[in-house]
């Protein structure tokens, strides 16, 4: 087993050729897709609907155990069956929001909805209470408290759900197209909330279809069809969309990035710092004189 | 189909303990065969108001005319005004149960009586209006289409009743951008060809934009702002406050005013709308494009950094992702 050396140096989860096959599937719904995920880092998971970004994150969150290949844990292999310690460990680690919140809402006050994880942990009384208290009031629950969550708007059911997770103290939370059922202000806030959880430390693995949110991350993996197309900054993999070079179904470029390649196409040298309005609209003025 | 609404006020459960309030006060006329947007956060009253103006709620105080018959407190529509309003809910794939698609694209049709032959080609040109091949859908289970295609399906058997005023709730919420773009670019089209009259649910501005000539904003279940599309534009920040988002195609725009003004005389609503504008603000520079396209590049790397990408036929990019 590593030491703790080893195991600081270690990804948070690695996982190797992981492969899901749903019954009576055509193919399987993961083929072979190696991924870590670093302590406190940030990773967007795009794709079609279809491609696999759901799956990836029920293994993430071990809430699937895969067909074949393998899961570490800080450099510690998981045994692949449901009832082994390392899955539990597994889950403690990675939370996970899932889409649509009223899936994970299980108690009669928003206040003991967010105690129902840490009571699980069998933690002492206080811990349970210091926790609840701190996740409700990040996010914006405190007014909640003693409220049915039947009767919270689709944003604080939401928040909720989030309060839930970051209870148990998780290492990374997934948020599996955890804004596609919001309007544009509640998706705006919870974009928020996922960026000051990042930055207090805490990993957080961003799966959309909404290829906007994940213009300016610092990490996105893209799947295909249950493959792994592509891992790293966003630029390359915007940039080969945009000139066609690969040309995955069900994906369309950020508005800016179809914006740059029409005018590139047409021979206006554009070539943005940033792919926000100003500076794209800067590389646009740019290339009139430039030409 | 016209539809008015004369000081128009609605409550949930009036009397009861859950009795909310989700509609005041509401004046408006929309003309025949006009494509409305209808903006507005989650609780707005922007459902509400497209369910009073399709007759599936009734006003709890002032009216309705929907089509020249009254929808008041107690007055109910008559059926041959209700038959000619379509609703296509959000998310309508769930409510698919036929054995296959073409039974279910039907279903509507039933309480019309029409021949066979009657009900076949109006099903065909359903699909065909929501870009699905007849030969190949028809005799499909809807059970195991794709997500998208099944949205397809629901929306066809909305669109065969040839609804003389339809309502669209999200349409193409849930789905994936590319699947979006198809269905929005099928739905502008069937709207242009039939001029039906039109109201359009969306949190997405460049979908408004595209689609209608009036935007409603409800916000507290009031109407705050009835404008056209070019003055949601301009007035985009004043609409923040109500729940509307600038997309980028807005904020480009702006961004743009800031060096020439005049683009907010009459803003593109459009990605090839703004390239045309953009093409023409090049000719002023005395620039004109080279033609022609750019092998050797494609969009410079900005924000820069590595990447890998995986799989046959890619080019492999530098090496070395975090």
């Amino acid at each position: 087993m590593a030491g703790p050396e080893a195991r600081a140096a270690a990804p948070l989860v690695a996982l190797e050729a992981i492969t899901v096959r749903y019954p009576g599937a055509a193919r399987p719904a993961l083929d072979g897709v190696t991924l870590t995920l670093r302590a406190g880092e940030w990773v967007s998971v795009l794709g079609a609907n279809g491609s696999g970004k759901t799956t990836l994150a029920r293994v993430l969150a071990g809430l699937l155990v895969p067909d074949g290949g393998e899961i570490r844990l800080f450099g510690e292999r998981i045994a692949a069956d449901q009832a082994s310690t390392g899955l539990r460990r597994l889950r403690r680690a990675v939370g996970m929001v899932f889409q649509n919140p009223e899936a994970q809402i299980v108690a009669a006050t928003v206040e003991d909805d967010v105690a129902f994880g840490p009571e699980n942990l069998g933690l002492a009384a206080r811990e349970i209470e210091a926790r609840t208290d701190a996740a409700i009031v990040r996010m914006g629950l405190d007014g909640h408290r003693h409220d049915e969550p039947a009767r919270l708007s689709g944003g604080e059911k939401q928040r909720l759900a989030i309060a839930g997770v970051l209870a148990m103290e998780p290492r990374a939370v997934v948020f599996d197209e955890a804004s596609s059922m919001l309007d544009p202000r509640a998706r705006r806030r919870l974009m928020g909330e996922m960026r000051r959880e990042h930055a207090a430390g805490r990993a957080i693995v961003h799966i959309t279809h909404d290829m906007e949110e994940a213009r300016d991350v610092p990490r996105i993996v893209v799947l295909d069809r249950g493959r792994l197309l592509y891992d790293g900054t966003p630029a390359p993999f915007f940039e080969a969309l945009a000139a066609g070079r690969i040309s995955p179904p069900g994906l369309l470029p950020p508005f800016w990035v179809r914006l740059v390649a029409a005018l590139r196409a047409e021979g206006f040298p554009v070539e943005p710092e940033r792919w926000e309005a100003e500076a794209v609209v800067e590389a646009v003025w740019r290339s009139f004189s430039n030409a | 189909m016209e539809i008015v609404f004369e000081r128009v006020s609605h409550i949930y459960h009036p009397g009861t303990p859950f009795s909310r309030a989700a509609l005041f006060d509401v004046d408006l006329t929309i003309a025949s065969g006009s494509v409305v947007a209808v903006m507005g956060e989650t609780g707005s009253g922007k459902t509400t108001f497209a369910q009073l103006a399709a007759g599936l709620e009734r006003p709890t105080s002032g009216r309705v005319v929907i089509g020249g018959a009254l929808l008041g407190p107690r007055e109910k529509l008559p059926p041959d005004v209700r038959r000619r309003i379509g609703y296509a809910f959000q998310h309508p794939e769930h409510q698919l149960f036929e054995e296959t698609v073409a039974k279910d694209v039907a279903f509507v049709l039933k309480s019309l009586r029409l021949s066979p032959e009657e009900t076949r080609a109006r099903v065909e040109r359903a699909l065909l209006d929501v870009g699905l091949d007849p030969e190949r859908y028809a005799d499909r289970s809807p059970f195991f289409l794709s997500g998208g295609e099944k949205r397809r399906v629901a929306l066809a058997g909305v669109l065969v009743a040839e609804p003389a005023l339809i309502v669209f709730d999200e349409p193409t919420a849930g789905l994936d951008p590319e699947a979006q773009e198809q269905l929005l670019e099928r739905l502008v089209a069937w709207t242009r060809s039939r001029r039906p009259t039109v109201l359009y649910i969306t949190h997405q501005l460049d979908e408004a934009l595209r689609l209608a000539e009036r935007v409603l904003v409800f916000y507290r279940g009031r109407l705050v702002h009835d404008l056209k599309p070019e003055d949601v534009i301009r007035r985009i920040d004043a609409l923040k406050a109500y729940g509307l988002e600038p997309s980028p195609l807005v904020e480009t725009i702006h961004a743009l005013a800031r060096r020439r003004p005049d683009i907010l005389d009459a803003p593109p609503r459009t990605l090839p709308a703004l390239l045309q504008w953009i093409r023409s603000e090049a000719n002023r520079f005395g620039r004109t494009p080279a033609g022609g396209t750019r092998e050797d590049d494609g969009i410079p790397g900005a924000p820069g950094g590595p990447g890998r990408f995986f799989g046959k036929g890619e080019q492999s990019g530098e090496e070395g992702c975090g």
